[in-house]
């Protein structure tokens, strides 16, 4: 049984597009139940603290008001299991029990019949909190005598991978080195719908909606927490309004909104506003990157050591937050040849916002570092930043190639992306500089990157608990449309038509036949949710298995039907035929119908009923580093190069972002508007982190960015125009040779600026940029030290 | 983020309006065009016993032009300002410094006259009125004061009217100026400025600068008028030397004190500095 | 007020901000709630026509006016022009910010934007964290007649 692609790698409109373009969409917040409540949360204006009494009793005055409560009153909630055997435990819990390790931690939340009349007895609430001395940064958190955030821990560490490579160690004598210190700034998903939980307990079944990137962990969890069964709980994901990874998180609120409900026999709601926002939902990166490499006098690097450094705030996030730490080393070669690795992680608390997930997740930080060092190496060799790339990147003769982290690159257009994207940038720069020539103030540069990213991972490292399987079901109805429900959920990104493409082809019938449904544990089979770019080879894997079954079973009946041979049949377009008999055909209404009604004329032996369910786990993924830290804890690899042309303006440090290239490589690609979107968006927002963004703290721990005028996204004036190419080098391992799309944008923005704001001011002799956001004033700096003082080393803070 | 229980009040007239405001003192805000007021509510950061909502005031629903003056009502929004030909041809500097403030939707209903009583150290309006030598009109049960804009900024967010005043006019006088510009660095466009000028000038045939006015914001508390810059320039033909003492003056003389996040008062002052040599060479150019 | 061009009347308290009483009192959920400063866009909606950010204003103020909503530009019978070019151009994902796109959109002239900067800086008003800007500006342009 066959049947012509005829939906992959066309451009079809996207399903879900109607609805939210009508105003149509439903998000938690449009969830509306009779008698519903809105909850409002009392946090933590202190950094850490000791809470010394709360008191609700003006709170609960407050006309309306139906509940005020604290940790005390939780007595049948657990807190979450601690997963992770060698990371510190913290036992998140609902509501501060007897200390806050960050100004936003969740102290109190009080019950009212609308959010206003939630605030007002909010701001009601009497805490007395003693004040703890607090520890804003990694050095203070390492400091002898620091303050303790966990004071049942002998210091700050909540894990330490030390990793001592001697074959690594050992290349680096007498061999030129090249170090430096890279940081990648505190910055956080910020998708457009914040968080929002609305719950329901009714007839001794619990409903949560949830803004969640996955709905079936977020029930397990609720079932870890609440005295609850599973069976019990159904959680929904109605629409999300962009995840990224912070919704990828099961967060405190998550477990307070249904107890709540539970409590007082109301359906509650919370919606997250945009300050809660952005000191409650998971920050991220905040990742210093310590490293040194040995280095050939051709330019080879020979091996990479040192240490992942990540300020965790308070810790108190699941998922944990120092996975990307992990991430970041075992993606730290790049698409590099280099040998040999030892570089081990260090996460520390502090008294800021718990780290947790961000689309890239470590990769980012690490292609930062790598690649700054890869222009530095080359500087200090007197060889093209270009030059020593090709150097050092692996070529299609290299593949399969097992990376120094472990990883296994299977597949790829590593060189031909490059030189692709080195041509383009060079073409737009010359374009660019002709058009900006007037301008006395404006100097151009570019700069240009490349990286793999893998996708599809384990999610062992992540949660210390799952792994990597999702599902999918397949179900016919009589007139031959099909139902398709997968455990993965859409935050926007376009997998209900990812997914009705890939079953109209798997199934052969219409788009217009196909109806998707995820997001709700109800209606689907178990899963782990969408997030590292692994909704298309888990769904699509799982979907293929439950739909080869179907079909099987399908052409069986088509067959008999037919009176023809089962190796006969081919299917197109809702229609069955015979091979070599043009006149027969019979359709997926008449089989459909067979399997669901008329089964007098199913063929023997074949039962009743035309659905099934597999599970599918990507093959190759490893769930457990080697001592060194190396794993392939990746499905596949895909990879991409991006070249940045900006213009400094060095007058006043602006730099502006004039245009960007990117050759893009996922495989196969399924629908190339829905992964051109997705690589523009992640780089607008990897845009945004190299030039904008960042989540600030005074020296006493209070968040300074605390609303969207001071965490600056990008605007439609700051992202530039984009050329991209796609490659398309398909997974061989990976149903339909695909590979996921979803995170790789943001990757490769910050080292390309950073590389191509050097090249615009080389003729300064300006210090080598080693942070992120890389903002005026610092380019400013960057100029005057340099007309100053000559070439001086970037001081980092890690604040 | 939900505003705090209020009591609103959108009398028709001015007078019930200084009734209100003298009834209540300090308690009761004004309620223009809300694109600040509004967000200062909803972070409860301001809990005002009454809201006096002035939309429905004839009288500070003005824009008009009287003996040359341009009259500007205290419900007057930015985009209307903005779009009005008089405003173009009276108070060019006015209508080149708008669309910097905010965007589209928040001019929509933002007024120029709310931004000047707003007084943020960083927006553009206030520094063009100390640029024009613009007067502010307050008025309140005890009478009406006419304030020069140069006595008009105390510092950030605070204003010389008193809490029973309300500032129901601002008046551009004609200018004899001919050419106008604004420059200013923000992180993106639409935020407030991390510094700024807006100035205007009028020049010989000769080309040298017959009169010239400059004024900074975001550099410091309060917009600030660069006189001694002014003096340097007045007088002179415009030549890159000139432009680079006159960037060294700025930065020495500018009251560089205002820090955040995005900016420490080194920059500030250091690009103040520059924006002073850009708008001027595009102003003299 | 009017909604949608229908005629409303609703008593109200002082302080509740327009976009919650067209969410909540009105049932129209397609205007959504980003930052409650006036920043992100994502709750415009045009008062007598003019695009304004109903999360800082209050719905006491829109007595008398006309509002319109996404729900209030969208035809009963599929979608308008520049809706139709969104979804030609991948100018949504999550489609969270989009219907503040939309309404933003309806309440300007396109000769006022006459080149791809001006266009650009119309569009900085509202913030889209997923698309990038780059599918909303081709559906802009091509809904406005313009070659990219």
């Amino acid at each position: 049984m066959t049947s012509r692609p005829s939906h992959i790698g066309a451009h079809v409109a996207r399903v879900e597009d109607d609805r939210l373009l009508s105003g149509g969409a439903r998000f938690v917040a449009d969830v509306s139940l009779p008698g519903m409540l809105d909850a409002a949360f009392y946090r933590s204006p202190l950094p850490h603290a000791l809470i010394e009494r709360v008191d609700t009793g003006e709170a609960l005055q407050v006309p309306g008001v139906a509940g005020a409560f604290t940790a005390d009153d939780m007595t049948d909630v657990s807190p979450f299991p601690d997963f992770h055997r060698t990371a510190r435990p913290v036992s998140i819990f609902p509501l501060a029990r007897g200390k806050v390790r960050y100004v936003g931690a969740p102290i109190a939340v009080v019950v009212a019949p609308d959010r206003y009349g939630a605030e007002d007895a909010r701001d009601l609430v009497s805490v007395d909190l003693e004040p703890l001395d607090p520890v804003v940064s990694v050095d203070e958190a390492l400091a002898a005598e620091a303050p303790l955030l966990y004071p049942e821990w002998p210091d700050n560490i909540v894990i330490r991978s030390a990793v001592t490579n001697p074959e690594a160690i050992a290349e680096f004598e007498g061999r030129m080195t090249v170090s430096g210190r890279y940081q990648v700034g505190r910055h956080a998903g910020v998708p457009m719908e914040t968080r929002g939980v609305a719950a329901e307990y009714r007839d001794g079944r619990l409903t949560v909606w949830t803004s969640t990137q996955f709905p079936h962990i977020a029930r397990t969890m609720l079932s870890y927490c609440l005295p609850l069964d599973e069976t019990d709980i159904r959680v929904i994901a109605p629409d999300v309004g962009g995840g990224f990874g912070v919704k990828a998180e099961f967060y405190t609120e998550e477990v307070t909104i249904p107890w709540l409900a539970m409590r007082l026999g109301r359906p509650v709601r919370w919606i997250e506003d945009r300050r809660e926002h952005l000191i409650s939902a998971c920050h991220a990166r905040d990742l210093t990157l310590d490293l040194e490499v040995a280095v050939d006098g051709d330019g080879r690097f020979r091996a990479v050591r040192g240490m992942a450094i990540q300020d965790l705030g308070a810790a108190e996030m699941y998922p944990y937050g120092f996975s990307p730490a992990f991430a970041a080393v075992s993606h730290i070669t790049g698409p590099y040849r280099i040998p040999h690795q030892s570089v081990g992680v260090i996460a520390v608390a502090t008294n800021k916002t718990p780290c947790g997930a961000y689309r890239g997740f470590g990769i980012p930080e690490a292609t930062f570092a790598t690649e700054r060092l890869m222009d530095k190496a080359a500087d200090r060799l007197g060889i093209d930043r270009r030059e020593i790339r090709r150097r050092n990147l692996i070529g299609r003769d290299d593949l399969p190639y097992r990376t120094s982290s472990g990883a296994i690159i299977d597949s790829g257009s590593h060189r031909e992306a490059f030189e692709e994207t080195v041509r383009l940038t060079s073409e737009s720069l010359d374009r660019w500089r002709a058009r900006l020539a007037g301008d006395p103030h404006l100097r151009l540069g570019s700069g240009v990157v490349s990286y793999i990213e893998g996708v599809t991972p384990s999610y062992y490292s992540t949660s210390g608990h799952w792994t990597s399987f999702d599902s999918c079901s397949v179900r016919m109805n009589p007139d031959g449309t099909a139902v398709v429900s997968v455990g993965v959920s859409t935050t926007g990104q376009g997998l209900e038509s990812m997914l009705t493409s890939l079953a109209a082809e798997a199934l052969g019938v219409g788009r217009h036949q196909v109806r998707v449904v995820m997001g709700d544990t109800d209606r689907t089979p178990y899963g782990l949710g969408s997030w590292g770019s692994r909704s298309t080879n888990v769904a699509s894997g799982a979907l293929r298995e439950a739909a080869d079954v179907v079909m099987e079973k399908a052409t069986r009946i088509a067959a008999h039907l037919m009176e023809a041979s089962p190796d006969d049949i081919s299917v197109h377009d809702g229609r069955f035929g015979v091979r070599g008999t043009p006149g027969a055909s019979v359709t997926w209404r008449d089989v459909a119908t067979v399997a669901n009604i008329r089964t007098t004329d199913l063929p023997e032996g074949v039962k009743p009923g035309m659905e099934a369910t597999a599970s599918y786990d990507p093959p190759g993924i490893e769930h457990h580093p080697d001592e060194y830290g190396r794993v392939n804890g990746c499905a596949t690899y895909t990879n991409a190069s991006h070249g940045a042309v900006v213009s400094v303006d060095v007058g006043t440090g602006k730099v502006r972002v004039l245009e960007y290239i990117v050759a893009h490589d996922c495989g196969t690609v399924i629908n190339p508007q829905i992964v051109r979107g997705q690589v523009v968006g992640g780089i607008a927002q990897g845009i945004g982190g190299a030039l904008l963004e960042k989540l600030h703290y005074d020296e006493w721990g209070n968040p300074m960015s605390t609303s969207l005028l001071d965490y600056h996204l990008p605007t439609a004036t700051e992202i530039p125009n984009m050329v991209v190419r796609h490659f398309q080098s398909p997974a061989p391992a990976m149903p339909w040779g695909a590979k996921g799309a979803g995170e790789a944008g943001i990757i490769g923005p910050a080292p390309a600026i950073a590389a191509a704001i050097e090249e615009a001011l080389s003729d300064l002799g300006v210090a080598e940029i080693t942070r992120t956001p890389i903002t005026a004033p610092h380019v400013l700096s960057l100029v005057t030290s340099s007309v100053s003082g000559g070439r001086q080393e970037d001081r980092g803070d890690h604040r | 983020m939900k505003p705090p229980p209020f009591k609103y009040a959108r009398p028709e007239s001015l007078d019930e309006v200084l009734g209100i405001l003298s009834e209540h003192g300090g308690e009761a805000r004004v309620l223009a065009g809300g694109q600040s007021l509004i967000p200062l509510l909803n972070f409860r950061l301001a809990r005002p016993e009454v809201l006096v909502d002035i939309a429905l005031v004839k009288e500070l629903r003005r824009l008009a032009v009287e003996r040359g003056v341009l009259r500007i009502g205290a419900a007057v929004t930015q985009n209307a300002v903005e779009r009005s030909s008089d405003v173009a041809r009276l108070c060019p500097l006015l209508k080149k410094a708008l669309p910097f403030v905010g965007h589209l939707q928040n001019r929509m209903r933002g007024t120029v006259v709310g931004s000047i009583a707003h007084a943020d150290p960083a927006a553009e309006v206030p520094a063009v009125t100390l640029a024009l030598e613009a007067t502010m009109v307050a008025r309140s049960a005890r009478g009406v004061r006419e304030i020069p804009a140069d006595r008009f900024f105390l510092g950030p967010f605070t204003t010389a009217l008193a809490q029973d005043e309300i500032l129901v006019e601002v008046r551009f006088p004609s200018s004899k100026k001919t050419r106008a510009a604004v420059a200013e660095v923000a992180p993106r466009s639409g935020d407030f400025a991390i510094a700024g000028v807006a100035g205007e000038v009028v020049t010989t045939r000769a080309g040298k600068v017959r009169d010239i006015a400059l004024a900074m914001f975001g550099v410091g508390g309060s917009p600030q008028r660069l006189h001694e810059v002014e003096a340097r320039l007045t007088g002179e033909r415009v030549t890159d030397d000139l432009l680079d003492q006159v960037a060294a003056l700025t930065r020495h003389t500018a009251q560089a004190d205002s820090e955040d996040v995005h900016a420490d008062a080194a920059y500030r002052a250091r690009v103040s500095g520059e924006l002073v040599r850009r708008a001027v060479r595009e102003m003299t150019r | 007020m009017s909604v949608n061009g229908r005629p409303i009347e609703l008593v109200l308290d002082a302080r509740k901000l327009l976009v919650d009483v067209l969410r909540e009192d009105l049932g129209l959920t397609g205007t959504h709630i980003g930052c409650e400063q006036g920043s992100c866009g994502a709750c415009t909606v045009l008062v007598d026509g003019r695009p304004v950010r109903s999360c800082i204003m209050l719905g006491v103020q829109a007595e008398g006016c006309d509002v319109t909503t996404v729900e209030g530009i969208t035809p009963e019978d599929g979608l308008n022009p520049m809706q139709q070019a969104f979804k030609d151009h991948h100018g949504l994902q999550c489609g969270f910010c989009t219907p503040g796109f939309l309404t933003t959109l309806a309440g300007v002239t396109p000769d006022a934007y006459p080149d791809e900067e001006s266009v650009r800086e119309l569009l900085s008003g509202n913030l889209c964290r997923c698309t990038g800007y780059e599918g909303i500006l081709d559906a802009v342009l091509a809904a406005w007649g313009r070659d990219r």
